[in-house]
């Protein structure tokens, strides 16, 4: 939001100065409102002050757009053509504002329906132009691109951003050898994320960082705003660890302290010795990271090459353009080849940055576009029907004056104006409503969202608003304004002022308006159905799990009791109080675990009946009892027990999906396993067959296996506990055994059950949801009200026509028979068009759906009877209306 | 220019003009009429009528620096001209002549 202004709204005084004369005067009555909004604003506040503003602006801008300000009079000759048709424009608006405020219900329900279909799109139109549209903030942002290792084997030919799964992370080494050997980058660098703790005056705190590279700052090219960002000395082996800070944590944990330089941090046990602060806005690789560090030696001089942990970004030389840059990398990635043969099937693949951080939210966010324009269209057709009412109503008028010799142009322009008004009101409505609701509409939004905090709500908005509003207004007017200028002028006044089938060719064109805009609502019902079924399919999964009852509590292993020994009576001490408290069932532990963050996928060997495979394969490093606590069952051979230590034979339990992988028909016991990194060549035996455990609730891994965790001791984080209540009371006393366990640490907890309800997954669609869910009974509540009035209207039109037959003895029951069934033959006439339109649009909503087809006929029959039923409540009031006429009334009034 | 009466508004500005003197700009010409005939003015026939009134030659205006409650808008200031003064006046003695001998005229006689 805009920082409050001493003055009137800025948008209203640039309108004002553009409809009054250039020069002195036009600025000095500027001026003058300004000084009478100033004197307001201390006596009345801001928005009285406001409203009285624009209603002078108002009269001022009407009172003196033309010569005069009134049309020119005939006894004065002949002025030139502009500068009439400059005062008719006043003229017509002024008369146009009149009419409109004889008839308020239609004007309110036309300004309602614009302003809500135009606050809609100009709110949807602001974020798609800032996570799609605008460049990042970076200089030069078309120069930088991701840079990954691809695997052939798993991608394909050609992987693209939106499959991230075939672009694999690289280690430090090949990071290295990429920006060393790399002709076609001004400069690269490599990150990496991670948690950490920073232990800060109040105790050890959770904090996101970002590992970062000088050459990534470089390649980014943003400024720090104080200090320095990483030099090439940071990179070097022995290089003091450095920090550099966001200006969000700058400012929470050093209150915008100028003299922060040279301070000493502590993150994760190592000091960390600020050298800088990037300026507010600066959010990379996301909004979450709050600090960069500088790489650790350990990882610096890691030799490994088949991890991967780091991302590489890197700034083009703009020459090449991204296809020749590509070629380059190819011949990098064949000369690296030559040197370690193990990675010649590897290639290196440049994708822009922009395509990576948007990465495949575009069709999901452009769909929305294009459900939210569907609703402006809908407000649209009402618009246009209103305005279609009112020209038959005046097409006597609109006769005696073309009798009277008026131009059919004129009268066109007249028509026009009044459309004018109504959409720039319209126009106003949605901006005020973009304007209020933006706020609560980002705070739905998914927070993993890319480039979320990168959306303003500024007056740009307004300038969408009101291009949106007159395009709409444009569209609408022209034909029914042509239309009743159009009529012949003797059928008009020879009527002798009765409706008889006059507006009939009219209430054809309405009846068309109406078909489309039923047809249109059902699409936006069908689609809104389809992600609810979607969601409902998304929670109803099973995670191959048992979420009941646990607690989740994750922190690192103490740095004193990382060694072997130490370790071991680390994880048997956590075990045994964890199990001491009251309720609890079963204690496990993993070091990966579904819904509880990333996880690590080496690549492994697995045999296979046809011989030996490699592959990327997730594991879990666990206590025995983790499968128990988890509920995940055995379906084959046994558990880990605690006789696999470390002097045993090594074991590992395999998931189904990796078991059917090893052996399709029969059996994998006995088969082995060898996870390939260094220091880790053994083979393991599989003793057990595991259930299948989703992950994330949308991603099922391929192929798991688990170890015990004292066959390959390292980290353990996550502590699983079940008990037999509610688990939200271990929370508390699971905290405080963490803290005691490891004071450095900032333990996480949660429910494992919160956990998977406000997955990635889950939130996104249910996102998605509401947004659709909103639009849809946006849509068909105006296809409604459309119905509504054509029905309202054609009543009013054959009132005579009904007198008529119920004097001459008709029903009143066919009567009202006879409206309901012409509102439902529109309805069914729309949900038949609208029916195609999903079967033809379902593809492109298919990818953003779980478990069920676009083509879902329960969907399809569902919404079709929701929308049936409204038109049906829609049509039976000017039913009723027409069934309870008075014959004797209707026929007098002739 | 014909000679021509000047109808009520445009006496009241005109007069509301030659009060305020020095300090006759668009907004204080509004607060006069508010306050001495109890007249509120909408703004448009207002500028309407300073620029009819400015095209007959009847009023003059010269421009002065805009001030920070104006946002730096300028201020127009006017003062009637000679043949404003000349205008008003002829008006004012029609009026009166017309008004002779009427002063009394009707204010006792019941409804």
């Amino acid at each position: 939001m805009s920082p409050r202004r001493a003055g009137p709204p800025a948008w209203a005084e640039a309108l004002l100065l553009l409809s009054l004369p250039r020069g002195p005067v036009g600025r000095s009555i500027v001026g003058d409102l300004h000084e009478e909004f100033t004197a307001d604003l201390s006596g009345r506040g801001r928005t009285r002050a406001v409203l009285r503003y624009l209603r002078r602006a108002l009269s001022v801008a009407l009172h003196l757009s033309g010569p005069g300000g009134r049309a020119p009079h005939p006894g004065k000759g002949r002025q030139s053509r502009t500068r009439q048709g400059v005062g008719a424009l006043g003229h017509d608006l002024r008369l146009a504002a009149r009419l409109l405020l004889r008839r308020p219900g239609l004007t309110l329900t036309a300004v309602v329906s614009l302003g809500l279909g135009i606050g809609a799109n100009t709110g949807l139109f602001t974020l798609v132009n800032a996570i799609l549209l605008r460049p990042l903030p970076y200089p030069e942002a078309a120069e930088l691109v991701g840079v990954f290792r691809i695997d052939p084997e798993v991608t394909g030919p050609t992987p693209t951003p939106e499959r991230l799964s075939g672009l694999f992370a690289v280690p430090y080494e090949v990071h290295r050898d990429w920006v060393e050997m790399s002709p076609v980058f001004t400069a690269a660098g490599g990150y990496a994320t991670d948690g950490a703790t920073v232990l800060e005056e109040s105790g050890p705190a959770s904090v996101r960082v970002a590992l970062m590279t000088s050459g990534t700052f470089r390649a980014l090219g943003v400024a720090p705003e104080l200090g320095r960002s990483f030099l090439p000395e940071d990179d070097q082996v022995g290089a003091p660890p450095a920090a550099v800070l966001s200006d969000g944590y700058w400012r929470r944990r050093f209150g915008g302290d100028r003299g922060v330089l040279g301070k000493v941090l502590e993150v994760d046990g190592l000091g960390y010795t600020v050298v800088g602060v990037m300026p507010q806005g600066f959010a990379f690789p996301g909004s979450a990271t709050q600090l960069w560090l500088s790489f650790s030696d350990e990882l610096k001089t890691n030799p490994v090459r088949n991890a991967g942990y780091m991302q590489v970004v890197a700034r083009l030389a703009p020459a090449l353009g991204l296809e020749g840059a590509q070629r380059e990398m190819d011949q990098v990635a064949r000369r690296i080849g030559e040197i370690h043969p193990e990675e010649v099937e590897h290639g290196i693949g440049l994708f822009p940055l922009k395509d990576l951080i948007v990465a495949g939210r575009g069709a999901g966010l452009l769909g929305l576009m294009g459900a939210v324009a569907l609703v402006l269209l809908i407000a649209c057709t009402n618009l246009a029907g209103i305005l279609l009412v009112r020209a038959t109503e005046r097409r006597r008028e609109m006769g005696v004056r073309r009798a009277l010799g008026a131009g059919r142009g004129r009268l066109v322009a007249q028509q026009l104006a009044e459309c004018i008004l109504l959409s720039l009101l319209g126009g106003l409505a949605g901006w005020a409503l973009a304007r209020v609701g933006m706020e609560p509409f980002l705070s739905l939004m998914p927070r993993e969202l890319p480039r979320l905090g990168e959306v303003r709500v500024d007056s740009g908005l307004l300038l969408v608003a009101f291009a949106l509003a007159l395009l709409a207004g444009l569209l609408t007017a022209l034909l029914p304004a042509w239309k009743a200028a159009a009529t012949p002028i003797n059928t008009v006044l020879g009527e002798g002022g009765r409706n008889l089938s006059g507006g009939r060719s009219a209430s054809r064109i309405q009846g068309a308006l109406v078909v489309s805009q039923v047809a249109l609502a059902f699409v936006l019902l069908a689609g809104a159905g389809l992600f609810v079924r979607s969601m409902v399919e998304l929670l109803a999964v099973d995670p191959g799990f048992r979420s009941e009852g646990i607690v989740i509590a994750s922190f690192d292993v103490p740095p004193d009791r990382r060694s072997t020994a130490e370790f071991a009576a680390f994880l048997e001490e956590m075990e045994a109080r964890l199990r001491s408290f009251p309720g609890v069932l079963e204690v496990g532990a993993a070091n990966q675990m579904p819904f509880s963050g990333g996880w690590s996928a080496p690549p492994v060997s697995v045999e296979t009946v046809e011989g030996v495979r490699e592959g990327i394969r997730h594991f879990a490093a666990v206590l025995p009892t983790y499968h128990a606590t988890m509920g995940i069952p055995i379906v084959e051979g046994r558990s880990l027990s605690p006789q696999d230590g470390p002097a045993a034979e090594p074991v590992v339990v395999v998931s189904e999906t990796l078991a059917r992988l090893m052996a399709p028909e029969g059996s994998p016991l006995g088969m082995r396993v060898r996870i390939e990194t260094v220091g880790d060549s053994l083979w393991r035996t599989v003793v057990g067959v595991a259930g299948d455990v989703v992950y994330r609730l949308n991603y099922v891994p391929q192929g798991m296996f688990y170890v015990p965790i004292t066959q390959r001791p390292g980290s353990i984080r996550n502590w699983v506990v079940r008990s037999d209540g509610d688990p939200e009371r271990l929370l508390a006393p699971v905290r405080r055994l963490a803290v005691e366990m490891n004071p450095g640490a900032a333990p996480e907890l949660r429910v494992l059950e919160d956990a998977v309800r406000s997955s990635e997954a889950v939130v996104a669609s249910r996102f998605t949801v509401i947004l659709l869910g909103g639009l849809a009974a946006l849509a068909a509540f105006l296809a409604v009200l459309g119905v509504y009035g054509v029905l309202a209207y054609l009543v009013q039109l054959r009132t005579r026509e009904m007198g008529i037959r119920m004097a001459m003895g008709a029903e009143r029951g066919r009567v009202l028979w006879r409206v309901l069934r012409q509102g439902l033959a529109l309805a069914g006439l729309g949900i038949g068009v609208g029916v195609v339109l999903v079967l033809v649009l379902g593809q492109v909503v298919q990818a953003g759906l779980f478990g069920i087809p676009a083509r879902d006929p329960l969907t399809l029959v569902g919404a079709a009877l929701g929308l049936g039923a409204a038109v049906l409540v829609a049509s039976y009031l000017p039913a009723r209306r027409a069934a309870s006429l008075d014959p004797v009334v209707v026929l007098r009034g002739e | 220019m014909a000679p021509r009466f000047l109808g009520d508004f445009e006496q009241m500005v005109l007069l509301a003009v030659l009060r305020l003197g020095e300090e006759a700009y668009a907004v204080a010409v509004l607060r006069e009429m508010d306050i001495r005939a109890g007249h509120s003015v909408s703004r448009g026939t207002l500028y309407k009528t300073l620029e009819r009134l400015h095209a007959r030659g009847l009023v003059a205006w010269a421009v002065e620096e805009g001030t920070p409650e104006r946002g730096g808008h300028p201020r127009r200031l006017f003062r009637v001209t000679a043949a404003g003064m000349r205008a008003l006046h002829d008006s004012r003695s029609v009026f009166l002549r017309m008004w002779e001998g009427l002063e009394g005229a009707g204010e006792g006689s019941p409804r």
